[in-house]
């Protein structure tokens, strides 16, 4: 009996497993593939000729490494600033009571409601009339703003439940307010901060509206692959070109998530319950 | 004493919330009175038309065969796709929950969806549906030799393909969520339950799903918010074809506001779109509320 | 320390932000899609030291939805970090008449160069209703008529001269899973050869009361549904998808522009496998002709620089370093005849001399329009409207879209 359920459980986990990762499997073969052996029908799934000259065409004319850079600088800043200024926010929110208060949160968590596409059009005019229209602190500023309602939301909640006494008795001590941010409730504050940088590091990542439609000469990595070098003629993209790409974006991902699964399952567990 | 000391520095609060506040503000704020603005005017900026215009582009909104061919697949998008989000959501969240050795690294894989860009799956899907070369026809054909079917000309499968791409990716992502639920249900109800003699399944439907139904609820309210904007799939995967038959609301507008520069239609569009969301939320916040007990 | 952290990282964020600001010793910023080309870079290098400025190229998007709307951007908000772009017809077609482009007669297009420009071209595409010029071709291009000579072999034939050579080649060469004529007939595409189709049987894409367009919509329907010489997939099929499947040898012909890099690529190119043909005589002959030209953005704050560099590419040398560097055929006929003895020379002054040679039909909203009739055309050869209904309607976007 017990067996049977086993044996169901690793099924079910396998078809799974299979689903996810099966078409990563095919993105992945498909870009070491050369280009004359890509289009058999059936799918040649283990390759004849497997070769890396997909990659390497990419890195000499894509300008692979400029386009990380691009990307490290904003997501990187990004993640940081909105980190700093909502920690802050939260322990406003958190530590403090006021209807004008109550007001700013429902505020800034409604916000989320506002769909990208309904301020897209104005808010482009408005940067380009300010000059941060592809600009880093532009698309920093547009980037940090996409994040910050779920940062304050996790890092509020988060500090709500973890009494003030502390730092009330570091208070009485003599302690400014500065002093018990830093030395107090930041250390306090350390999963939440550790799963929020994580999460919104991802989110930021996969965010393609922004770059696309508020930068020219910036370039990220997203938007990348709808900028792929034509081979050959003005009015096509080859799907190797395209897998490959694709798994320049995959694979530093997976990594990543290898390294930090823990801190996200946690941390998107921990926000679903809080609200 | 306490509330005096919170009282007097209540101006320290506002200086803490005031940059998230300000940032948070800046780009949501103004843009929208301002799409708002805009929707009143008729502005065509390949034929340098500027003209203000009250209320008629709403108007022509309503009677437009693209708008309406746009609503018509949002609204079956969104209402399959949360239904199977659902269904499958929370058949994936009792996978991930089961106890078995590969149940980490189950939840490791399941993480990857979540963590790439809609426009890799988007467009990777454009390839994989092509009835020669693409991935889905060739496994179909393991099964049924000369299966033959170009998904992405034809209206309800390429709508399919668009549905199945978007719950590849955020399935994974909203069963973690259901799982989070899950963990807090004591082990010691199903113990129970057992030796009362109930099954797995009669357990499942008289104990779990009555105890994560408002987390669910709730989930699915922000869910279905999330579906309603989506655009990034139909972007790079449809192009919002065949003819119109994927284009999603937030597609149509964009396509409208920054390809064919019809800013005031766009900014139209994009009002209806925001004031649905508003509706929508409001009634579904207040109706949760109410069955909160 | 970990106050320090922040900080620091502050102060390298401004450090940089204030170092990319500064980025500007460019005379001029150029937006093309040749970026990407492997050659580019020696092209450019060729411009520079032949005008003597510093150029920075961006690279312009490659998907279709992206450039359109990039461009379309960056002209209509009068974005001035951008000088040239390199802009396709369905483009230029739409922003000519806008005034968000300089007229170049006077500077680089002058009345002595003017007439080695394909003449119908020019004024169809990059005219605008005051007469002034907006751009300059970069290369010329022509939506040719490609042949897979092994199924020519094959079946038979000697050659495709008319249109029942045509038909018959067509039908002969749909065989074992092949069709004999392939399409790229999505959306976003179609319009390509419906509108040689419509030229092809004398008719007017701008007015579809002309009988001759039903009989060339006809013939496409036939194509698909009566002789089903080619398959109803081609109507997901963009040009990728298309040229594969010619390689692969599902297709025995078709209309593709470009001088065939893809085919050389597989190496499927040559006279015994796929090359470049004669149009066929229908009611008419009659080819398309397409470039990509640079055009000035009105907002650039860098005319000066800019001129050289159009009237460099506008010149003999820039046009033959065009096509040394990138295979971008010359769209003046004096530089072409500078060009080696071709292959794609011969067929292209062939073209030059015996057929009718069009720009593609475009109205002001080029993409509504475009993409109206592209999924007007896939509701017509599914069988959901007739070919009547279809004329209809196209007569309904042309009178909405002019």
């Amino acid at each position: 009996m017990l067996n049977v359920s086993l044996i169901f459980k690793w099924l079910l986990a396998f078809i799974v497993v299979f689903i996810i990762l099966f078409p990563l499997y095919w993105i992945f073969t498909s870009s070491i593939t050369p280009p004359g052996e890509l289009f058999s029908s059936p799918i040649d799934y283990l390759p004849d000729h497997p070769t890396l000259s997909s990659y390497l065409y990419l890195i000499q004319h894509v300008g692979l490494m400029e386009k990380v850079g691009s990307t490290l600088i904003v997501v990187g800043s990004s993640v940081i600033i909105s980190t700093m200024i909502c920690i802050l926010a939260a322990y406003g929110f958190a530590r403090y009571q006021s209807k004008g208060l109550t007001v700013a949160l429902m505020f800034i968590l409604f916000s989320m409601l506002i769909p990208a596409v309904v301020t897209a059009r104005p808010l482009y005019d408005f940067m380009r009339k300010i000059n941060l229209f592809d600009t880093y602190p532009g698309l920093i500023i547009l980037y940090t703003s996409s994040i910050i309602p779920f940062s304050v939301l996790i890092l509020k909640n988060f500090l709500s439940d973890i009494p003030a006494s502390i730092e009330e008795a570091a208070e009485i001590d003599g302690a400014s307010l500065i002093q018990r941010l830093v030395y107090i409730v930041i250390p306090l504050m350390r999963p939440a901060i550790a799963t929020v940088v994580i999460i919104n590091f991802i989110t930021c990542l996969n965010n393609f509206f922004i770059p696309l439609f508020y930068a020219n000469n910036i370039l990220v990595l997203s938007t990348a692959i709808v900028q792929l070098p034509l081979k050959g003629s003005l009015h096509i993209v080859q799907w190797d070109l395209v897998s490959a790409m694709g798994w320049v974006i995959i694979f530093p991902i997976i990594i990543f998530i290898l390294i930090f699964e823990k801190q996200i399952m946690s941390g998107i567990m921990a926000g679903s319950v809080k609200n | 004493m306490q509330t005096k000391k919170k009282f007097n520095l209540l101006w320290v609060a506002w200086i803490l919330i005031l940059p998230a506040l300000l940032i948070r503000g800046f780009t949501t704020v103004y843009p929208i009175f301002e799409t708002f603005r805009i929707s009143l005017y008729d502005i065509r900026l390949f034929k340098g038309i500027i003209e203000f215009v009250g209320f008629q582009n709403y108007v022509t909104v309503f009677k437009d065969p693209k708008v309406i061919a746009s609503v018509k697949f949002t609204v079956i998008f969104v209402l399959s796709s949360m239904a199977l989000h659902i269904v499958l959501g929370i058949i994936l969240a009792l996978i991930l929950n089961m106890n078995f050795k590969g149940r980490k690294f189950l939840r490791t894989i399941v993480l990857i969806p979540w963590a790439m860009p809609m426009v890799v799956v988007g467009i990777a899907a454009r390839w994989a549906f092509d009835n020669d070369y693409g991935l889905v026809n060739d496994f179909i054909r393991w099964f049924v030799p000369n299966f033959k079917l170009s998904w992405l000309i034809y209206t309800n499968s390429s709508r399919l393909a668009v549905i199945a791409m978007d719950l590849w990716k955020d399935i994974p992502f909203f069963a973690i969520l259901v799982l989070a639920g899950l963990q807090f249900i004591p082990e010691e109800i199903y113990e129970a339950a057992r030796v009362d003699g109930a099954g797995p399944i009669q357990s499942f439907f008289k104990i779990t799903l009555p105890l994560i139904t408002k987390n669910v609820l709730i989930l699915s309210i922000f869910f279905t918010m999330w579906r309603l904007v989506s655009f990034d799939i139909v972007y790079s995967m449809t192009s919002g074809g065949p003819g119109e038959d994927t284009a999603l609301i937030a597609y149509r507008i964009t396509t409208e506001a920054f390809t064919n520069l019809n800013l005031g239609y766009g900014a139209t569009l994009a009002v209806v779109l925001f004031l649905v969301m508003v509706l929508f939320s409001s009634i579904t916040l207040l109706w949760v509320k109410k069955i909160d007990y | 320390m970990k106050k320090l952290l922040p900080i620091l990282l502050v102060i390298l964020m401004l450090g940089i932000f204030t170092g990319y600001a500064n980025g500007s010793e460019y005379d001029l910023t150029l937006f093309t899609v040749w970026k990407t080309n492997p050659n580019f870079d020696q092209w450019l290098s060729g411009v520079e030291s032949a005008t003597g400025l510093k150029i920075n190229a961006i690279a312009e998007p490659t998907d279709t939805d992206t450039r359109q709307q990039k461009v379309v951007t960056i002209l209509s908000s009068g974005d001035s970090s951008i000088d040239i772009l390199h802009i396709n017809d369905e483009m230029g077609t739409s922003v000519k008449n806008t005034g968000w482009l300089v007229p170049l007669n006077d500077t680089v297009l002058t009345d002595d160069i003017i007439g080695y420009f394909p003449q119908g071209y020019m004024a169809d595409m990059l005219t605008s209703k005051d007469g002034g010029i907006i751009g300059v071709p970069s290369y010329v291009g022509y939506l040719a008529f490609w042949i897979d000579q092994v199924k020519l072999d094959k079946y038979g034939f000697k050659s495709i001269d008319a249109k029942e050579d045509f038909v018959a080649f067509a039908k002969a060469a749909t065989e074992g899973g092949n069709y004999g004529y392939g399409g790229s007939w999505e959306k976003t595409y179609i319009h390509n050869e419906l509108g040689i189709f419509v030229n092809l049987f004398g008719g007017d894409y701008l007015d579809w009361t002309n009988p001759a367009n039903k009989e060339a919509i006809q013939f496409m329907y036939d194509m698909v549904n009566t002789w089903k010489v080619t398959p109803v997939d081609v109507l997901a099929d963009k040009y990728e998808q298309m040229n594969q499947k010619f390689i692969d040898g599902k297709y025995a012909m078709l209309f593709m522009w470009g001088t065939g890099g893809a085919f050389r690529d597989a190496g499927r190119y040559g006279e015994d496998q796929i090359h470049l043909a004669p149009i066929p005589q229908f009611a008419t002959k009659s080819i398309f002709t397409d470039s990509w030209s640079f055009v000035l953005n009105s907002a650039s704050k860098n005319k000066e620089a800019a001129i050289k560099f159009l009237q460099y590419v506008a010149s003999k040398e820039g046009m033959v370093s065009g096509w040394d560097n990138v295979l971008a055929y010359p769209a003046r006929s004096d530089a072409a005849q500078l060009l080696p003895d071709s292959d794609v020379k011969d067929m292209y002054s062939l073209y030059q001399r015996t057929c009718i040679v069009r720009g593609r039909p475009m109205l002001p909203q080029t993409m509504e329009f475009l993409t109206d009739m592209g999924t007007i055309f896939q509701l017509c050869m599914q069988d959901k409207i007739t070919v009547d209904e279809f004329c209809v309607r196209a007569q309904q976007y042309v009178e909405r879209y002019k």
